[in-house]
């Protein structure tokens, strides 16, 4: 008695389901004129993204970036995993190509800047941080990072100013303690030349 | 007695409308102006007596027992109306409540009425195995004919601007969403009936689920479609969406139940008992019935198209004809199944697949259905690269034919992914319609804190903004247009700003932003308004004495200051431009060397003031050519009164002292694409204004402008600073940028793209290529859309590359989230 009845509820859900399938293949009709869309792959993406698979995404961006291969979320994304896997030159390669291509490059500034930082390749870094300087010149973050290197590089006058511009903003920390940092440097270093 | 349940059921819908009205913050200084139609106020200020009235007539249809306690709570509501009177209602947590607690009565009465029933209903045993053959052909028949009706309207009212090609593609397509429509109605209730049957319940357990079901519909039709239209989500909308369906189900219930009581014979099944009402009905009754729905669905869908707000009227009729026709379908084919399946002969014991061929001969149909479906949908997959319509592909075709059909328009909201872009969309409406007590902790957003030079005192300011008025109607913008030889005299003066937009579609938001200078956080009335209020500044600093419309909106933002003197004083909310004009024209005397800043907002061409006012829709007037005539003859009136008002600003000798700037909040959408006013949508004629600015010849002296280049509203502080001399303005993407530079000066490079929105609801868009091109993300419809915005005024729908919808997908979360950080909010 128990089958029939479970065939019953089985073959109405089954219908249950392609009604409700073929009434969304229907209506999005994206499918149709954009089959990579179909095809989910940006989905992908996302997903490997999310369980921290940086390979998985990057095979799914290239074939992306195959049919679009200018998109800034595509390479944004691209840089992003290459960044994950630790691969510098290759953020370094792709960041180069948001700046040159994307009609958002302040957006790349984060990946270049970081790339070349961590190659310690101090004259491509320090251009592309002017560069960025000049597509975004207010942004906080992009300004600590700067300060950083500079800090970084030894040239403390230049870091002071940029840690001094920030240093009234409260969510910058970072920027004040770089700042108290330097000031302490100098401290010492006038003292020691006291002595 | 169901005369008494449609008063109360009426009573309470009418109260708690408005009682949501009023706690809704974008409509409340609607209601608070008193801006309701003739018979909203007819029952407004008889509320109590309607009350009375219409809970009289229900308690006489109690039985006694019950009575008593249904006139007590009558009586306590009643002093409790007495006392806290509707139309006091203020935009507050009091008004929310308010809204639950009117459907109160209603539910009340039907509990009472359900307790204690007058007369028992008489109920088959058993459910009928043969009902699907009734149920499948009533909805495909209701899913067609409903098509049928709402195509032939959407093609009377505005032909195929497509071609006929397109329309018929379109049409195609959509018989078949509607033919899938009804197929997931039957799969919904065939499920349902498989799992009734395995438990062996009876008909009444039936007519309980389909009351449940009937009150879960109706939920999310008021949660999703209703209150998200009203921009309220979260925990009241779900629970508003709760309480109220689950009043107007129990009257619907009642209903059938009252008309099931006097059923003949016995109720055989769920919806036998709901198409109650309907029994009975000949052939020619319900060919009758369906004709008269037929024609009042297609005869409101005309008539509610101008007072829709962002197509819900026009949806929730669809859905009442999708429902009314499946009523009558299904109620007049009692005994007489359509679908003669091998259903009758089903005998218990048989194999288990043939038992389930018999038994579900319609569910085979269906599935059939579903196959063709697909077939059409390989066909469409296989020719989509030749599917090209006069350089239209499909996608395109069917998102207009959405636009002027409404019951598609709903078929295909209901099945709409909701996952497409989804988390851009969570993205915008977490930063849309931020709540009043959102604490703002903005960064300096301070234009310029210089100085003006001194010396020479600074030219009188005129900005005129004319509510809703479209660059299109303006012959100097749009040369057929001859109506307007004032305006074209005075642009011919002037510098005209022919590539110019707004920022946000509608006056709650663009008002401030023109105010500021920039773009703002998505919130109505953001208080404190005055540390980002740079043209009030601007006045401050400069000495300048304001002569103000206070609209609703400036005086809840701006402080009052010494020497203020009111434009308008004893009109808010309702400025007429010509009424105006004439206390400026008897003010111009006062005009001295003190400066003065004039600042006017009319409104005569604003769709709510033309639908109250009423308009005369006579087509094809040979005045108008090509444009709509009661808008078009409110402009010429507009453009005679203006006229007047310069020619007594010249001979008053002010003229060359003055600044005189014409423009307007935002535009409209006038039925060109079946969308009436400016809600949700982001269209080109909605975000295209006109800016139109006349300077003194001293001050335009060495003066250089581009006026094909992209302007917006935001421009015209920044341009008020410049041209006063102030210098040192903050640029960046969230202010404007003056629209003048001196002549030897560099001219401003490119501009990045602008961030546009909706003043109303999550809607966002992005105007790339120097203004020519507009993405839109509609976080309501959940879609994106993308327009050619010339040629003016309509633009032109081209698809949106996957990779373009991307970058300014990811462009909008950019300059949203910058608006987050430098307004100090979290969300």
């Amino acid at each position: 008695m128990l089958r029939p009845a479970f065939i019953r509820v089985g073959a109405a859900a089954a219908l249950l389901a392609a009604a409700w399938w073929t009434g969304a293949a229907l209506t999005r009709s994206r499918a149709l004129v954009a089959p990579l869309a179909g095809q989910n792959l940006w989905q992908r993406v996302t997903e490997a993204q999310q369980r921290k698979d940086p390979r998985a995404a990057l095979r799914h961006l290239r074939e992306l970036l195959r049919h679009d291969p200018d998109d800034p979320v595509y390479l944004t994304a691209q840089a992003q995993a290459y960044t994950e896997l630790g691969d510098w030159e290759a953020v370094a390669r792709v960041g180069e190509r948001l700046l040159e291509t994307s009609p958002f490059p302040d957006l790349a500034c984060a990946h270049v800047t970081q790339a070349y930082s961590m190659m310690e390749l101090q004259r491509e870094a320090l251009a592309a941080f002017e560069r960025c300087m000049r597509l975004d010149p207010d942004n906080p973050e992009g300004i600590l990072h700067f300060a950083q290197s500079l800090e970084h590089w030894g040239r403390f006058d230049e870091a002071e100013t940029l840690y001094a511009r920030l240093a009234r903003s409260p969510s910058m920390t970072g920027a004040a303690e770089g700042l108290a940092r330097l000031r302490s440097r100098r401290r010492e270093k006038a003292r020691g030349k006291s002595r | 007695m169901n005369l008494a349940r449609l008063a109360l059921l009426v009573w309470c819908l009418l109260s708690s409308a408005y009682a949501l009205l009023c706690h809704n913050p974008l409509s409340w200084p609607q209601m608070e102006a008193g801006f309701l139609p003739h018979w909203g106020n007819l029952f407004l200020r008889g509320h109590l007596a309607w009350f009375l009235l219409v809970a009289a007539a229900a308690a006489a249809f109690l039985p006694r027992g019950k009575r008593t306690g249904f006139a007590a709570c009558g009586a306590v509501g009643a002093l409790l109306l007495f006392l806290h009177p509707w139309a006091a209602l203020q935009s507050d947590p009091r008004s929310l409540a308010a809204a639950f607690l009117a459907w109160l009565p209603l539910l009340l009465w039907e509990g009472l009425l359900l307790v204690s029933p007058e007369k028992p209903v008489s109920w088959e045993a058993d459910l009928p195995p043969e009902e699907g053959a009734r149920v499948l052909p009533a909805l495909l028949a209701s899913a067609l004919v409903s098509c049928t009706v709402f195509s032939s309207v959407s093609l009377l009212r505005f032909g195929a601007p497509d071609g006929p090609a397109a329309a018929a593609l379109a049409l195609a397509w959509s018989l078949q969403v509607h033919a899938a429509l009804a197929v997931l109605a039957f799969a919904v209730w065939n499920f349902v009936r498989s799992l009734l049957g395995w438990t062996a319940a009876a008909p009444r357990t039936e007519a309980a689920v389909c009351a449940a079901g009937l009150w879960l519909v109706l939920a999310l039709v008021v949660e999703r479609l209703v209150l998200h239209s009203m921009s309220i989500h979260g925990a009241p909308a779900l629970l508003y969406g709760a309480v109220s369906a689950a009043a107007v189900a129990a009257a619907v219930a009642g209903w059938a139940r009252s008309q099931a009581q006097r059923a003949a014979s016995p109720i055989r099944s769920g919806l036998d008992f709901f198409t109650a009402p309907l029994r009975g009905l000949s052939g020619r009754s319900t060919a009758a019935a369906a004709l008269a729905l037929g024609l009042a669905a297609a005869l409101l869908t005309a008539v509610c198209a101008a007072l829709d707000w962002n197509y819900l009227f026009r949806t929730l009729l669809a859905m009442l004809t999708w429902a009314g026709f499946a009523g009558l379908f299904f109620a007049g084919a009692t005994g007489r199944p359509v679908l003669r399946g091998p259903a009758a002969r089903m005998r218990p014991g048989t194999a288990p697949t043939q038992e389930l061929r018999e038994a579900h001969g319609p569910a085979v149909w269906a599935a059939g259905l579903l196959a063709a479906a697909w077939f059409a949908i390989a066909v469409a997959v296989l020719a989509a690269p030749s599917l090209a319509l006069r350089g239209q592909a499909l996608p395109r075709v069917l998102d207009r034919h959405a636009d002027f059909e409404p019951s598609f328009r709903a078929a295909r909201q209901l099945f709409s992914s909701r996952r497409d872009n989804a988390s851009l969309f969570a993205y915008l409406k977490r930063h849309t319609n931020l709540p009043r007590d959102t604490a703002l902790r903005p960064e300096d957003m301070r234009l310029s804190d210089r100085p003006g030079p001194g010396g020479a005192h600074p030219p009188h300011l005129f900005l005129f903004v004319v509510d809703s008025l479209r660059p299109d109607y303006l012959g100097a913008y749009a040369p057929g247009a001859g109506f307007t030889p004032a305006l074209d005299a005075f642009a011919a003066e002037s510098v005209v700003f022919r590539r110019a937009f707004t920022a946000y579609g509608g006056t709650g938001l663009a008002e401030p932003s023109l105010w500021s200078g920039s773009l703002l956080p998505h919130m109505h009335f953001p208080s404190p308004f005055a540390p980002f209020d740079n043209l009030e500044r601007l006045l401050k600093m400069d000495g300048y004495r304001r002569w103000i419309s206070m609209g609703v909106i400036l005086k809840a933002l701006l402080e009052p200051l010494p020497g203020d003197r009111s434009l308008d004083a004893g009109a808010v909310g309702d400025y007429k431009f010509c009424r105006t004009l004439r206390e400026l024209e008897a003010r111009l005397p006062e005009l001295g060397q003190e400066p003065v800043f004039v600042y006017t907002q009319p409104e005569d061409l604003h769709i709510s003031i033309m639908n109250r006012e009423g308009r005369v829709a006579y087509r094809n007037d040979p005045r108008f050519p090509g444009r709509y005539p009661p808008y078009a003859e409110r402009v010429q009136a507009m453009d005679a009164c203006f006229g007047r008002f310069l020619a007594k600003l010249k001979a008053s000798g002010r003229y060359e002292d003055s600044v005189v700037i014409l423009t307007a909040d935002h535009g409209d959408s006038l039925g060109e694409n079946g969308f009436w006013g400016h809600a949700f949508a982001l269209r080109p004629e909605i975000l295209r204004i006109p800016l139109i600015v006349r300077l003194p010849a001293a001050l335009r002296a060495g003066l250089r402008w581009d006026a094909e280049a992209p302007s917006y509203l935001i421009d015209l502080v920044p341009t008020l600073y410049a041209l006063l001399g102030h210098g040192g303005l903050r640029q960046d993407r969230l202010f404007g940028r003056p629209l003048f530079w001196k002549s030897g000066d560099p001219p401003p490079g490119p501009r990045p793209p602008q961030l546009v929105a909706s003043s109303y609801g999550p809607v966002y868009g992005l105007l790339t290529d120097g203004g020519k091109r507009l993405f839109v993300a509609d976080a309501v419809d959940h879609s994106t859309r993308c327009f050619d915005v010339d040629p003016p005024p309509l633009g032109r729908q081209i698809p949106c590359a996957a990779r373009a919808e991307a970058a300014d997908g990811l462009w909008l979360r950019t300059v949203v989230g910058e608006l987050a950080r430098r307004f100090g909010y979290e969300r």
